[in-house]
């Protein structure tokens, strides 16, 4: 959706709100309610996906769910009996229970939707403008649309004293037509480690993958400065020990005097925990020697 | 960014924003929500320091006699900008602080489970510091099932002849205000 909202709409959007205070409240009515269907796993598969985006990536937000966890848990102390749960409600019946009266309920979810993206757009446009030790990256074939979206500041406009009746027109959101979602989840996301000891990367800090449900593979990438090999083998296994593939041969990209390694990984075999990945040169003679732990973590929702 | 705020330009502001303090103090505090509100829906590092940053920079354009006649709009244009130097700052400082907003967080699982109690002990003391009703009120509002809690919605706004839109701005303040005061439990 953000690729076909134009960064002229963002901005009347939010001028709408700005002036329209009772549009205001329902929207943070309905992120709060949308954050409360997040936590109690009611929210559609696509739409937690979409969720995830967001809200896992920014600390503030991240604060928001904890507590929405928090109430949520308080809240069920307090039921006298267990209501069943019914089948996940999509957002457009939660909209239509919440809002029965005002806005159209395409026009409210076309609202806040480009909320949620917009969000979403700004925090990959953002993201993308750091350097980090890990990285994480989307595979090449499954780049987000959101990344895709670019948000260019508009330059024509100042502030100005608002000396005239100027007061923005509150204007409904489009109504969008199709379901087809703006921003596709990747489905295989890259984790780039730095080799030689178990301290991680040279922040101290350990290299971290958030997966998100609809990611199907993960590919670990990391480099070597001395190709002295001419095979080589890594094994995965749990910081605790357990083994979780290998040791399997893997084939060395030439990198200079080094060589570059793509490891994947299916996502099912990586529940949350800490790995590590040994890397093995194998001589003429089949002999084994290691030459790189590295340390990483994953966490799933 | 940041610039220091006079308290005569200050008081400009909330002379601009309505008549008498209460007026104008109420106004002030539902503006800068909506600032915050502004910069975390355009996921900016610091929400608060923002929208902060922004009304200094509003009242200090007050304090140099600009007449504003449309507050709101105005402080959404200097939102605008405040955002896109934010974004700036962050991508050409590169400081650890951009770590905090890597996708992950590094914490064990039993460090989470600890935080999780932790939050809920916080909010049980909160909800202890709000009046009787509502405390009940937001705990009866997000009790239930999701079936069930429309209708049970409905008739708590019918018992308390409210909308129902009434209803959930009442019960989004009072979350607001425990939103808060769990960050600051928390976080102490």
């Amino acid at each position: 959706m953000l690729a076909e909202t134009s960064f002229d709409d963002i901005n009347t959007f939010e001028a709408n709100y700005f002036s329209d205070k009772s549009l205001f409240d329902r929207l943070v009515s309905a992120e709060s309610d949308l954050i409360d269907g997040y936590v109690n796993g009611r929210l559609t598969d696509e739409l937690s996906e979409r969720f995830e985006l967001v809200y896992l990536s920014h600390p503030a937000k991240r604060e928001r769910i904890a507590f929405a966890k928090a109430l949520a848990a308080r809240t069920a102390q307090d039921s006298d009996a267990a209501t069943p749960v019914t089948s996940p409600l999509s957002l457009k019946e939660k909209l239509a229970a919440l809002f029965g009266n005002g806005l159209s309920l395409v026009q409210f979810a076309g609202a806040f939707a480009v909320l949620v993206l917009l969000g979403a757009g700004i925090w990959y446009l953002n993201r993308n403008t750091n350097t980090e030790q890990a990285k994480v990256v989307p595979a090449p074939h499954d780049t987000p649309a959101a990344n895709q979206a670019a948000i260019t500041p508009s330059p024509s406009v100042t502030p100005q004293p608002m000396g005239s009746n100027t007061k923005a027109e509150p204007r409904p959101a489009e109504p969008r037509p199709s379901p087809t979602p703006a921003v596709s989840v990747p489905r295989a996301v890259t984790l780039a480690l730095s080799t030689g000891g178990l301290r991680g990367s040279g922040s101290g800090k350990i290299p971290t993958l958030s997966i998100l449900r609809a990611t199907r593979e993960v590919n670990l990438t990391f480099r070597i400065a001395d190709n002295a090999f001419p095979d080589y083998r890594y094994s995965l296994r749990t910081a605790a020990g357990a083994n979780v593939v290998g040791p399997t041969k893997v084939s060395a990209a030439r990198s200079g005097s080094g060589a570059a390694f793509t490891i994947k990984v299916p996502t099912e075999r990586l529940p949350g925990g800490d790995y590590i990945l040994t890397l093995s040169g194998v001589g003429s003679d089949g002999s084994t020697d290691d030459i790189s732990r590295s340390l990483f973590r994953v966490k799933k929702p | 960014m940041k610039q220091t705020l006079t308290a005569e330009a200050f008081a400009g502001l909330l002379r601009n924003l309505g008549e008498g303090d209460d007026a104008a103090g109420e106004r002030y505090e539902e503006l800068r929500h909506l600032l915050i509100k502004f910069f975390e829906w355009r996921s900016a590092s610091y929400p608060e320091e923002c929208a902060d940053e922004t009304l200094n920079r509003v009242a200090r354009k007050i304090g140099e006699g600009v007449d504003i006649k449309n507050i709101t709009a105005y402080c959404h244009e200097v939102a605008r900008f405040v955002f896109l130097e934010s974004t700036k700052d962050r991508s050409s400082k590169n400081t650890q602080l951009d770590d905090a907003h890597l996708a992950t967080r590094t914490t064990t699982s039993s460090e989470d489970a600890e935080e999780d109690e932790l939050r809920l002990a916080c909010l049980d003391r909160c909800l202890k510091t709000l009046p009787d009703s509502n405390g009940n009120l937001i705990i009866a509002y997000y009790r239930n099932g999701e079936r069930s809690q429309i209708d049970h919605r409905r008739e708590i706004a019918e018992r308390l002849g409210l909308r129902r839109d009434a209803l959930a701005n009442r019960v989004q303040r009072i979350r607001d205000k425990l939103e808060k005061c769990v960050k600051q439990c928390v976080q102490q």
